[in-house]
């Protein structure tokens, strides 16, 4: 069963005059384990689709079912909960907390789930080490590469064990290397345990580690393909 | 944890702003608190010199003295009336009083005076009289002689040993004449007391004016001066109302009290006008803080933190930055405005003269209570919380996705 179905999914704008159609019909779903890349140029829609994904944003028209449940309906506080429990984020320029320690910022989510302390330092630490950064758990984000905060924020957005994980052009910002090895980590946690991920991406590299790749123009999925 | 520890490592990202506006409100809490604590330490002050000067917290008269102060008016004064006070719950002290006007002559000089028949202990039980003495004897309970004004003593030409004359009217018309040996001279710092007082012992003055056993007033003093009011009307409650009154000395001396009143409201004023200036600083401040974090703001949102918990998160950070201003603020202003609770400055040159001729001590003191010092926290504490509402609203209204495109 689809771990994500989007049925008939519209938004549009109104960017000064003009009606902008975000997305128009769209009709996906998504199952445990996938490792997607969403592409297409710019203003095709791919943030706007991964922001509805995400309970980021409401749409026109069309439902978004998780795991069952359609969180188009829900009120904006539950929504905020939904994503605490259930989606995991990283985004394209980290955006982590400056003033927590990389371990206190994956710390951090748990703590709204109520984790208790010692639960949370340990599976904070564990996901550091995940992604390679078991020796700057201590360092604040503006002591960290570029590569580095991307790294901490994909161990934050695990720690919360979503059912899957938003990334919206998670390397835009990074350099080849940076970019090789969060793949890498990426791609690791989605094998060994099977963490969905999905991301937006124009990045070449990004698209051809995925398993599956959804092309969008015009705010409609004109290819949606599965690849070695 | 998160919410205390994200706030206090949110208060020191930027060192500088935050040190600027928590000495905006260091500054401000210090200088209202020394500008309000020798504002009512003045007025305390003030109040002391009347209360102890000469009127009491508050005295009882026969109804309709105050009005027409005549020996008339007068109240004859019984032991039961005496027992009652004495056991009236919150009295100090009291002093009992039979004042009149009369001639006093000199020499060549004669001169309007009021003569004040006391007993001499009661009476500086309540008005420290006896400290007051410049020259001579302090007067025995049945003294045959009388004290006098330094002012009065100086345009009588009199001094102690002399020979006072007085006339004047008695109790019912009856001639009031006498002469009194001068046993001491007093000085008072109002000029218009010091001008115009001759002390006698009660019974002398009883027999002077051919009144006895009565008063004019009894005045009082109080053990806890806050409680002044609820003393007098206890001591209300004990007499029969269609023969007597109670009067404060805020009731007796409405000029006064309208002159601190108006003093006070003006200092308000200028506290009002600092308090906003402090206020549209860490206005200024918040909004230079919302809009940088904007997108921080988004992020922890859309990641699952309810916007109820960010408000708290920023409400924290404003407390924070508010205490240390308040805080440091109170513990800065203890130091100097106990010291000059302590060491009051004396004023000089005209200042002093104005101070004198008002009939108050040429000092400045302080206030030394903590009901303004809690007071001007809680404005400031008001004023933050009212700041607050800025944030809060934004957050409530923020958006994840508008917020992180800031």
């Amino acid at each position: 069963m689809s771990i994500i179905a989007i049925e008939n999914l519209k938004k549009s704008y109104r960017d000064s005059e003009v009606e902008v159609h975000a997305l128009n019909d769209i009709n996906i779903a998504f199952d445990q384990g996938e490792f997607t890349a969403i592409v297409g140029p710019s203003g095709s829609g791919k943030t706007t689709l991964l922001n509805m994904i995400g309970g980021l944003d409401k749409p026109d028209n069309g439902r978004i079912l998780i795991g069952g449940e359609d969180i188009t309906k829900l009120s904006s506080r539950k929504l905020i909960d939904f994503r605490m429990h259930h989606i995991g984020f990283v985004f394209q320029s980290y955006n982590l907390i400056p003033v927590l320690t990389a371990l206190e910022n994956v710390e951090f989510i748990m703590h709204l789930q109520g984790i208790k302390r010692e639960k949370r330092l340990s599976r904070a630490t564990e996901l550091l080490e995940a992604v390679g950064l078991g020796d700057r758990i201590h360092s604040r984000p503006s002591k960290l590469s570029g590569g580095q905060q991307q790294r901490v924020a994909v161990a934050r957005a695990l720690a919360s064990r979503p059912r899957f994980i938003l990334a919206d052009e998670p390397t835009a910002n990074l350099d080849s290397a940076s970019t090789r090895n969060l793949l890498e980590i990426m791609e690791k946690l989605n094998q060994e345990e099977q963490v969905t991920f999905i991301f937006s991406t124009h990045d070449q590299r990004v698209v051809d580690k995925a398993h599956r790749v959804i092309v969008l123009e015009d705010g409609k999925v004109v290819k949606d393909e599965y690849q070695n | 944890m998160e919410i205390v520890l994200i706030a206090w490592r949110n208060l020191w990202r930027n060192k500088r702003r935050t040190l600027i506006t928590a000495a905006s409100v260091f500054f401000a809490i210090w200088f209202a608190l020394i500008m309000r604590s020798f504002q009512l330490g003045s007025y305390e002050l003030m109040v002391n010199n009347i209360v102890h000067a000469y009127s009491g917290y508050f005295q009882v008269h026969a109804k309709g003295y105050w009005d027409d102060k005549v020996l008339n008016n007068g109240f004859v004064n019984t032991n039961e009336l005496e027992l009652n006070l004495q056991k009236t719950e919150g009295v100090a002290g009291y002093a009992p009083r039979l004042e009149t006007f009369a001639l006093a002559s000199y020499g060549m000089q004669t001169k309007g005076v009021v003569v004040n028949g006391v007993d001499p202990d009661a009476e500086n039980g309540l008005t420290s009289l006896q400290k007051k003495m410049v020259t001579g004897q302090y007067l025995k309970p049945d003294d045959s002689g009388a004290l006098i004004s330094q002012r009065l003593a100086k345009y009588l030409k009199i001094g102690v040993g002399d020979t006072l004359v007085i006339i004047g009217q008695g109790y019912h018309g009856a001639t009031a004449a006498g002469i009194f040996p001068v046993r001491g001279i007093v000085r008072f710092p109002s000029p218009d007391l010091d001008s115009r007082l001759v002390y006698l012992s009660l019974p002398v003055a009883r027999n002077l004016l051919n009144a006895r056993d009565m008063l004019t007033s009894i005045a009082f003093n109080v053990e806890d001066p806050g409680k002044y009011k609820t003393v007098a009307k206890h001591v209300n409650s004990q007499l029969d109302n269609g023969l007597f009154e109670v009067m404060t000395w805020e009731e007796m001396m409405p000029d006064v009290v309208q002159q601190i009143r108006a003093d006070s409201a003006s200092g308000l004023i200028m506290l009002g006008i600092l308090y906003m200036i402090v206020g549209f600083g860490i206005f200024g401040t918040m909004l230079m803080m919302l809009n940088e974090r904007s997108r921080e703001f988004g992020m922890m949102i859309a990641i699952g933190m309810q916007k109820g918990r960010l408000m708290l998160i920023v409400i924290t950070e404003t407390l924070f930055l508010g205490l240390l201003g308040i805080v440091s603020g109170v513990m800065a202003a203890i130091p100097p405005i106990y010291y000059f609770y302590i060491h009051p400055i004396p004023l000089t040159g005209d200042m002093a003269e104005s101070t004198i001729r008002m009939g108050f001590e040429p000092l400045m003191p302080t206030a030394w209570e903590s009901s303004y010092f809690i007071a001007q926290s809680l404005v400031v504490l008001i004023i933050i919380l009212m700041v607050m509402f800025l944030p809060v609203m934004r957050i409530r209204r923020l958006t994840v996705i508008k917020a992180m495109r800031h």
